[in-house]
């Protein structure tokens, strides 16, 4: 099966303040078939929203390459990048910063068809309105008009008015309110269901992950440490880390205890070896000294552990 | 309840100038030895019950009672709020950088507020302070209390700001979203400290937007929608058996991490109302799917077994 995309070895370092490095992405692989959603998840600061970056090419990697329909994105010419950008496209959480206040909601639906210089029509743009649950009345109202939830309808509007393959959703949920997050949750699932749209969906709540991908891949330390299908993951954890994430969140009927001392270490100085070895409760000398690789362990499962769980 | 009770807030109502009836009904007990979790979405007013019962909220028209061991707070002069807060009750917040100043060390910041309100030589102070980071779980307390906040992380920073607001021994902590910032390895154990002071230090109000923290770290629960406190009760009847149909929307909204995956979440359609389009009748009719012609008035806030509950299907 050919992939929608696929990145291989993906390696982005930030050079900050003091000269340090940090590397916000290791060393990362991952595919993305068409119409696929895939979510990424992982602690504040893992390098989720960096790595989307990388594969929307809005970002330049040090090392590996993002292939995207089977051309390379580093190859391709500033024109050809922008045909491309119609067909992926990105959506953050909700900031209430992303419309400019002056334009009514139908130009700001206007705005994607004019930079590609695509036909549009009031006609088409109400359309898209009424497609993300939005009444067309809101088509002469001004953003401030509308509420949290309203905002991020409009925002996912915009990012699917070019019919894109990809959508890279970062955090789209997390500044919502419950009872408006799963009115966006149910959104997204149809869209994707609907377009056929392969979404990477990056978030730190795994409640949100498991109703919303099909596969997910988790992160620590720039890293990808498990991948697999979502309920399989979730339900039986083979890396100790995810294990833990699963643990922490708090649930009803749940007992109350810290999977995890400590916190997670610094990017600048990450611990050598299996960089969760700081802080996993079952680590053995050989964690300290050799980094485990990310392999198959059946089932369209990977885990990177010398140690996994449940095995 | 009535004579054990700490705190006990009936129809608190705050009126701004301006932006209108902020709070409009919070009732609320809090026994000594609880957790009551005071749980709301965005701008339902879970902050400003928390600030009023400091005296901190904005200026407006407070009315209500707001009972703390037999005094009634409303009354409070400006002199006796200041012996009360810090001493009696302490609040914490989500971003800790807010309650420490950059520049010093946060022993020396702790130390000062224990000295404002003790009688204590600046070396006891100091014992104290590293007894407290110590009793927070911080790790070599009397290296850490010698730090800058910056050179903190962010669980470390959260647990010396808990630090500081129970360095006089309140009887109550407040707690407004203090893991919310936080991942959630470091929540679980923010979490189970805020369990260990509910048990050992002082009564908690944990104000917080997650049912899930709720569940595993309060006793009790009080849910706020629009300004207005629409059910409460113990933390497994309220999850178990809730009342208010807004109470059973939340919970059915949220997405499970465990069982069958619904092909659909179940939504509450709509927002939550701003402050000066709330409806006169029961602040949750716009969204209700039991809403009937009784609606429109509000309903009154009562008893129903272990519950309290404002709506009108248990009149
Ligand atoms: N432009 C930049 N310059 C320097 N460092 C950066 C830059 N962008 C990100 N970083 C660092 O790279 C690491 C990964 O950041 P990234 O934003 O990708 O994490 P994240 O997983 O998205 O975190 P969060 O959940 O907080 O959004 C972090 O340590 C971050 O501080
Ligand atoms: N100083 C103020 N002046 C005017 N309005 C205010 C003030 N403080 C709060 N409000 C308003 O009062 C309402 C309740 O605010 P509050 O901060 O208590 O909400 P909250 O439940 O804590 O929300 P969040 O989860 O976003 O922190 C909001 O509509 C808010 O805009
Ligand atoms: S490799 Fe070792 S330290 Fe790393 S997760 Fe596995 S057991 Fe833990
Ligand atoms: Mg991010
Ligand atoms: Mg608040």
């Amino acid at each position: 099966m050919t992939m929608l995309l696929q990145a291989n070895e993906l390696a982005r370092t930030y050079t900050v303040g003091s000269g340090g490095k940090l590397r916000a992405v290791d060393d990362v692989s991952l595919a993305l078939a068409r119409g696929e959603a895939l979510a990424l998840v992982g602690e504040s600061g893992c390098g989720k929203s960096t790595l989307g970056r990388l594969l929307m090419g809005f970002d330049r990697p040090d090392r590996g390459q993002v292939i995207f329909e089977g051309q390379d994105l580093a190859t391709l010419s500033t024109k050809a990048m922008r045909v491309l950008r119609g067909r992926l496209q990105m959506v953050f959480q909700d900031s209430g910063s992303a419309f400019n206040p002056r334009w009514t909601i139908g130009q700001a639906l206007a705005e994607p068809f004019r930079i590609h210089k695509r036909p549009w029509s009031r006609q088409s743009l109400t359309a898209l309105l009424e497609r993300v649950g939005l009444s067309p009345a809101f088509y002469d109202r001004y953003p401030a008009a509308l509420s949290g939830g309203q905002r991020q309808r409009l925002n996912i509007a915009r990012a699917i008015a070019l019919a894109p393959q990809l959508i890279v959703a970062d955090e789209p949920v997390s500044a919502l309110d419950v009872s408006v997050q799963a009115q966006i949750i149910n959104l997204l699932r149809d869209l994707q269901a609907d377009l056929d749209l392969a979404c990477l969906f990056i978030s730190h709540d795994l409640a949100v992950v498991r109703q919303i991908a099909d596969r997910m891949a988790v992160m620590y330390l720039g890293g990808i440490v498990e991948e697999g299908e979502t309920l399989s993951v979730l339900a039986v954890p083979f890396h100790p880390y995810t294990r833990a994430l699963v643990d922490a969140v708090p649930q009803p009927g749940k007992p109350l205890g810290a999977p995890l001392q400590g916190d997670v270490p610094s990017p600048l100085s990450p611990p050598p070896g299996c960089r969760f070895h700081t802080r996993c409760p079952i680590a053995q000398p050989r964690c300290a000294a050799e980094r485990p690789a990310l392999i198959h362990v059946g089932d369209g499962r990977k885990v990177a552990c010398h140690y996994p769980l449940a095995s | 309840m009535g004579s054990k009770a700490l705190l006990s807030l009936r129809d608190l109502r705050l009126e701004h100038p301006r932006a209108g009836v902020l709070l409009d009904g919070v009732s609320l007990t809090l026994e000594r030895g609880q957790i009551l979790g005071v749980v709301g979405e965005s701008g339902s007013g879970k902050s400003l019950t928390g600030l009023s019962v400091l005296g901190l909220h904005p200026a407006g028209r407070l009315t209500g009672t707001m009972m703390f061991d037999g005094q009634d707070l409303t009354h409070f002069t400006a002199r006796e709020w200041q012996g009360f807060r810090g001493r009696r009750a302490a609040m914490i917040f989500q971003d800790p950088m807010s309650a420490f100043l950059p520049v010093r060390r946060i022993g020396a910041q702790i130390e000062e507020q224990i000295r404002l309100h003790l009688p204590l030589s600046r070396r006891e102070a100091r014992a104290r302070v590293v007894s407290l980071l110590g009793r927070m779980g911080v790790p070599s307390p009397e290296r850490t209390a010698e730090r800058y906040p910056h050179e903190l992380s962010g669980g470390l920073r959260q647990r010396a700001m808990i630090a500081m607001a129970l360095s006089c021994d309140p009887e109550l902590l407040i707690a407004d979203e203090p893991t919310t910032a936080l991942d959630v390895t470091v929540q679980a154990q923010i979490l189970v400290l805020l369990r260990e002071i509910g048990a050992r230090d002082a009564s908690v109000m944990l104000i917080t937007h997650d049912m899930g923290v709720v569940a595993q770290s309060c006793t009790h629960v009080a849910v706020l929608y629009a300004g207005v406190v629409i059910e409460s009760g113990p933390v497994e009847a309220i999850l178990k058996t809730p009342l208010h149909p807004y109470t059973q929307a939340l919970l059915r909204a949220i997405p499970p991490l465990s069982g069958p995956r619904p092909d659909r979440l179940p939504v509450i359609e709509g927002a939550p109302p701003a402050p000066n389009a709330r409806p006169s009748g029961c602040v949750f009719a716009p969204r209700c799917a039991s809403v009937e012609a009784r609606c429109q008035m509000r309903p009154v806030f009562r008893s129903r077994g272990n519950h309290q509950v404002a709506c009108v299907l248990y009149a």
